[in-house]
């Protein structure tokens, strides 16, 4: 009863930290709606088999329902990430917690009453929310597969679906919390501090090795002849490579770098170790998006001319860059205010408030030019190909790259405003 | 006279980095047996393993050999409900960093145990007062921590392990942000609460002026005990020139 009181009062007063992860519920959940109501959709399924007489039972799976999987457990994935960043925000608390004899039952049941609600309030926002955007993608759909039929009618499944889905992943975080809690005790949580350690790498070879993979994955596209499938099996090879460049890589050029050049440069110095520490602690954002944006330029190029898979992958497209967006902002912003003491102390040994401006605005640029260009190296390489083979316009390639430029460099000025705010506005009082 | 035993450390020893290639032994098979109604200081140099110590010995931690015995049962064998009800009941810790939870007011702060265990409202504003009155931080109590200041937090803190009247103070340098006076101040409380209402303390400090307030010091080096005085019968002076006397034979070293 006390953990249950203390457990509300928390939500309610640090309402802040519950805020991303009770808008990744809300989204997560009406993104699904909205790729049941596509799975489950008779009049979407394969127009020649329909026509021809075929039930929905005898049509094979379509690719946009494997999409629409595909999405909805990208989804489930967020949530979890979520989740985990949620946990890792009420280290204090639950410290607080253990010093004063709450057990680890106790503890759980902190976190997991907190989350029923969140979840408990955000199943009916996200079907809400999913219930006005189906109109739309189902008017499109319709239209352009000439199906006349009335945009509202959601079939009852994708109600069914949605609900299994929620207790699904709330079984999942009832284990997921449960089990962090178990792995760190008391103390653990008590000294959450932030330690900046990298993992350099410990062999010359290994960073090669990566930087060699990196280029196989290139070379691979070339090996293969042009067929729409193609560029899954490079990409992914690719991807191997970035993850090892910048776990192993990176840190090591930054070494290099700090020791050299920047030694002496007075911003360099300082907002490349954070940008360094920045990248680590957003590996996995960083990867997906590299593996989200590559795969799905492919998906999309090889299904322009089926209607229903292009416009299932167009939505994913958008849902997929705007989550992962969303999530790197959010982590860099979480990661920017724990180092608030930090650029205090730059500033008591003499660097003005402009001059942390500039070193916050060149880890911010540094760090979103990297996002970008990581994946723009393969995204370029297939819209050639495509393009050289006829399969594609240049338009298209365009919008593509905008659809992840775009929205990448809105981010970072949303990262480097707040960021700022976080760090050297304090700094205005004095204090 | 027959003195209780409430906490008794048998040979532990706490080795670091188990499972990696670094393992390192911060204690080293370290024997105590603390009765109730004492206060015992722990000094020793920076790396010695003395937070080490009293985490092992107030089941903040768990040692990698040895038992620790909290009112004659062994911690190992106890459920988590009954560390958890033991922790509540007995023991207030206060560390270095307060912990302090940034959206709650000082009040709700200093509240957090008693809410979680359920105790009634007027009873919980009846005990907050009167323990922020103690230690003067009533007129803070509808502030937010980072209104206050860094010695003002560590009362708080104080304030919060001391609401629910713990028999055992666990205190890994509490007077560490606080100036001289304010410290004397904090340590006459502990003293006051020692002498008449015999709550024991276990106390880690660096100061040993604050050690001299003990009635047994600890010196732990490198991961052993290596010496143990006591008070008895010596005036505060008296055992505050021993306590700089062990500490200075440790600095003496650097001169030789
Ligand atoms: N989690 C840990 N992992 C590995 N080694 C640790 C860990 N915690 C402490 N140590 C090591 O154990 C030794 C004792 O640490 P401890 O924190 O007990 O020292 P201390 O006496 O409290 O020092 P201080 O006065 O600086 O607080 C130190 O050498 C420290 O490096
Ligand atoms: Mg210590």
């Amino acid at each position: 009863m006390g953990t249950f009181k203390f457990s509300m009062k928390m939500l309610i007063r640090d309402y802040k930290k519950s805020l991303f992860y009770g808008l990744t519920l809300v989204f997560a959940v009406a993104v699904s709606f909205v790729f049941f109501n596509i799975i489950n959709n008779n009049q979407l399924a394969d127009q020649s088999i329909a026509v021809g007489g075929g039930t929905w039972q005898n049509v094979q799976t379509p690719f946009s329902s494997i999409l629409s999987f595909l999405i909805i457990c990208f989804c489930c994935f967020m949530i979890f990430f979520a989740n985990n960043f949620f946990m890792t925000r009420k280290t204090t608390e639950l410290a607080v917690m253990g010093m004063s004899g709450s057990g680890y039952i106790n503890s759980t049941m902190y976190v997991l009453y907190q989350t029923f609600v969140l979840l408990a309030l955000a199943t009916p926002l996200g079907l809400l929310l999913g219930r006005l955007v189906i109109p739309c993608s189902n008017a499109y759909m319709y239209e352009r597969l000439h199906i006349s039929k009335d945009v509202n009618i959601i079939p009852q499944e994708a109600y069914i679906y949605s609900f299994l889905l929620v207790a699904i992943v709330l079984a999942m975080i009832c284990v997921l919390t449960a089990g962090y809690l178990h792995r760190n005790d008391i103390l653990v949580l008590l000294s959450q501090e932030k330690e900046m350690n990298f993992h350099g790498s410990s062999n010359k070879y290994k960073p090669l090795l990566y930087v060699a993979i990196y280029v196989f994955g290139i070379v691979m596209m070339f090996m293969n002849p042009h067929s729409p499938n193609a560029y899954i099996a490079p990409t992914l090879v690719g991807v191997i490579g970035v993850v090892g460049m910048i776990r192993y890589v990176l840190p090591d050029v930054i070494k290099h770098l700090k020791k050299g050049v920047f030694l002496t440069k007075r911003y360099r110095l300082i907002s490349i170790s954070n940008l360094s520490y920045s990248i680590q602690r957003s590996l996995l954002l960083f990867t997906l998006m590299t593996v989200s944006v590559t795969g799905m330029m492919a998906i999309l190029a090889a299904n322009q001319q089926n209607p229903r898979e292009f416009v299932t992958s167009v939505i994913g497209y958008i849902v997929v860059v705007l989550l992962l967006v969303v999530s790197i902002v959010y982590k860099l912003i979480m990661e920017a205010v724990t180092r608030k003491t930090l650029f205090f102390n730059l500033w008591k040994i003499g660097y003005t408030r402009k001059e942390l401006k500039k070193i916050v605005k060149q880890e911010v640029i540094m760090y979103y030019a990297i996002l970008i260009l990581i994946p723009l190296v393969y995204i370029l390489f297939i819209a050639g190909r495509f393009i050289y083979y006829g399969d594609m316009t240049i338009s298209f390639a365009v919008i593509f790259t905008s659809a992840y430029v775009i929205p990448v460099i809105l981010s970072g000025f949303l990262t480097y405003f707040e960021y700022r705010n976080a760090v050297v506005k304090p700094i205005q009082g004095g204090k | 006279m027959e003195r209780k035993e409430i906490l008794v450390a048998d040979k532990i020893t706490k080795i670091y980095g188990i499972g990696t290639k670094n393992l390192f032994e911060a204690l080293h098979e370290v024997s105590l047996t603390m009765y109730e109604g004492e206060f015992v200081c722990i000094m020793g140099p920076s790396g010695a393993g003395k937070s080490t110590f009293i985490n092992n010995l107030s089941t903040i931690d768990i040692p990698t050999k040895g038992k620790v015995f909290i009112n004659g049962t062994e911690v190992r064998v106890m459920s988590e409900g009954q560390i958890g009800k033991f922790r509540y009941e007995n023991l207030g810790f206060i560390f270095q960093e307060f912990n302090l939870l940034d959206s709650l007011t000082i009040f709700e702060n200093i509240a957090v145990p008693l809410t979680l265990a359920n105790v009634n409202k007027e009873e919980i504003t009846q005990r907050v007062h009167d323990v922020a009155k103690k230690l003067g931080v009533e007129q803070t109590l509808d502030k937010f921590p980072n209104e206050c200041s860094g010695g003002q937090r560590q009362r708080v803190a104080i304030c919060r392990a001391l609401v629910t009247n713990p028999k055992i103070i666990i205190a890994d340098e509490p007077t560490g942000n606080l100036d001289s006076k304010n410290s004397h101040e904090i340590l006459s409380l502990f003293k006051e609460l020692n002498e008449k209402e015999g709550v024991s303390i276990l106390m880690v400090t660096h100061d040993a002026k604050i050690a001299s307030y003990s009635t047994k010091l600890l010196y732990i080096k490198d991961g052993i005990i290596d010496c143990t005085i006591e008070r008895e019968g010596l005036s505060q002076k008296e055992y505050f020139y021993k306590i700089v006397d062990i500490n200075s034979s440790e600095s003496q070293e650097l001169f030789e």
